[in-house]
């Protein structure tokens, strides 16, 4: 079965989104919508792996969608890490998916 | 530390169900959420910053949540929305987490209603990305008007996989093939639903098949996904026909290219609230397995504790509506706000209505019953516990070491159940695993104790960055 890559992720029918907003995530910046969930936005933008577990590093992803699995956990700059499937997207957000390895680094130094 | 008569956890069709039946009879109701919107994971409306163009164009599900949630907004209920219970303590009091603080209410009365997850079904590489539950793609395209990918794979089991594919069909995905694991489910439910009298449910499942049809969509009887294979992220699925209790047919492997697999093997009460409050729980195996016991009025074991919906046993939004207004007569009766005629005649339809809601439930339920077979898909070095990492070989070797069988005894040897989604995603999975070790029922494996947080918060929030001084 023929798949038409050329199908936009972002849907357009039937919905009028909020602002466009940019985020930036591991430093490239990307098109979002104020109050699209990050989760949304990142897989939007082409990028469906959220992090690497630690130390195995095996890549994951979103998953349940509703905040119960917390594999979907990004760093914000200025916030704990977050659920992205949950926490709405705002102008200017900072967002990184290299947080674990910053974590084991912090926990080896405080113990 | 605020007081409210009637506190309301959870704005899915059994909260708002509860809320709005309360407030009609003016009982202060403060009814809270998770989320920003209300709705919960059956209305899926889409953010408070979109808009609909045309709601009618979404379908009678979306349109019925609209009319909910527009008269909870013209009502004198307080909606706190992106608000946390991480524990609730003795005398109906609850620790909620908000803008980055924590914060104490007194309940009076209080009715849970969290809902429900989806069941998770370990099988090699299930973890990779683009391996996702059925509700994470349609909360993607409902949500936040996204597709989850652009080749999918529909598997589960039950009729909710038919509302997933026509939803993707119409979104411009290729829906590739839905697998569906039991034998010949859909003609027993059509039966089912024609002898029950739920005209529109019929009408809404035909309206399915034909989309799928008409897309020439591949549906499959007897399949589930075996194994995910990808390197950093999915890029295809084997699949595999599987007898009658789902034991893989050998010989009959595929390959099908897929970016997007879907799971929907059903639901699980969401019981971390009310296992923290101590209340009974009872086994019941075609309704979730452990759900919160409950008297005829919704009470739990606990006075003055109500649950309505998913908690309480799964049985859709039906009767998770139907429930939360029995919640919400008998809450509002204990607050003494309760008319002249005792509102009896009002719960007499209601029960009427839950009656006619629950055979439909008992008959959704059978049919989407885990058959044995789907645990022999986890491979030694499948991950049970996906926030530890935490691969089927150790576990089952854990599993009755030191004639241990418990979830507990697991936990402590392997740390599955320890990371941040507390045991949410493998615990069923290692209650089956040792329930079959050692060769007893599912019903005489006791959940693990329920500890707080109820999710994680920052330790900073507990730790006195309180509401009051922020």
């Amino acid at each position: 079965m023929e798949t038409r890559q050329d199908v936009p992720l972002r849907l357009d029918s039937n919905v009028e989104r909020g602002r466009p907003v940019q985020i930036t995530v591991d430093g490239e910046q990307i098109a979002a919508y104020e109050g699209e969930s990050l989760a949304a936005a990142m897989l939007a933008s082409g990028r469906p792996i959220f992090r690497h577990t630690h130390p195995e590093g095996q890549p994951r992803g979103i998953f349940c969608g509703m905040g119960v699995c917390y594999e979907c956990l990004v760093s914000v700059a200025g916030r704990e890490r977050v659920r992205a499937c949950i926490v709405p997207v705002q102008d200017g957000m900072r967002v990184t998916t290299a947080f674990e390895q910053e974590a084991a680094t912090c926990e080896t130094s405080s113990y | 530390m605020r007081d409210v008569e009637l506190l309301i956890v959870g704005g899915g069709p059994a909260g708002l169900s509860a809320a709005l039946e309360a407030a009609a009879a003016g009982v202060e109701v403060v009814l809270i959420d998770e989320y920003s919107t209300l709705g919960g994971q059956f209305y899926k409306q889409v953010p408070g910053t979109f808009r609909v163009k045309q709601p009618h164009a979404e379908g009678e599900q979306y349109i019925e949540g609209i009319e909910l949630i527009e008269r909870v907004r013209n009502s004198s209920i307080e909606f706190l929305p992106e608000t946390l219970v991480w524990s609730i303590f003795p005398d109906r009091i609850l620790g909620l987490y908000r803008e980055g603080c924590t914060e104490t209410v007194r309940a009076r009365k209080l009715i849970l209603a969290p809902g429900a997850q989806e069941v998770p079904v370990p099988f090699p590489g299930w973890t990779l990305p683009g391996v996702m539950m059925g509700g994470a793609a349609q909360s993607l395209l409902m949500r936040q008007r996204v597709l989850p990918g652009r080749r999918v794979v529909l598997a589960g089991v039950g009729p909710l996989q038919l509302k997933v594919a026509s939803q993707l069909v119409h979104a411009g995905a290729t829906v590739v093939e839905i697998l569906e694991a039991s034998n010949r489910p859909l003609v027993s439910l059509g039966n089912a639903l024609r002898s029950l009298g739920h005209w529109g449910k019929m009408r809404e499942g035909m309206r399915y098949w034909t989309a799928i049809k008409q897309a020439r969509v591949p549906f499959r009887h007897s399949h589930v996904p075996v194994r995910a294979l990808g390197k950093e992220q999915l890029e295809a699925v084997e699949v595999a026909q599987v007898d009658a209790e789902w034991h893989v047919v050998p010989g009959t492997a595929r390959t099908l290219e897929a970016d997007t697999l879907c799971l929907s093997y059903g639901f699980l009460p969401s019981l971390q609230l009310t296992r923290n409050l101590g209340c009974r729980l009872e086994f019941q195996p075609l309704a979730g397995g452990w759900v919160t016991w409950h008297d005829a009025g919704q009470q739990t074991s606990v006075e003055g504790v109500y649950v309505a919906g998913e908690v309480g046993g799964i049985g859709g939004a039906d009767v998770a509506i139907q429930e939360g207004s029995l919640a919400g007569l008998a809450a509002l009766r204990a607050l003494g706000k309760a008319g002249t005629n005792g509102h009896d005649r009002k719960e007499r339809e209601v029960r009427k209505r839950l009656l006619k809601a629950r055979k439909f439930a008992e008959v959704a339920g059978a049919m989407m019953e885990l058959k044995p077979g789907l645990l022999d898909l986890i491979t030694d070095d499948t991950i049970v516990c996906r926030c530890e990492n935490v691969p089927a070989a150790r576990i089952l070797e854990a599993i009755g070491a030191e004639n241990d069988f418990t979830l507990r005894g697991v936990k402590i040897q392997t740390r599955a159940g320890m990371g941040p989604c507390q045991g949410r995603m493998c615990g069923a999975v290692i209650s089956r695993l040792i329930a079959r070790k050692k060769g007893v029922p599912l019903d005489t494996i006791q959940m693990d104790t329920a500890r707080v947080p109820i999710k994680p918060i920052p330790l900073g929030a507990l730790a006195g960055r309180d509401a009051e001084n922020r």
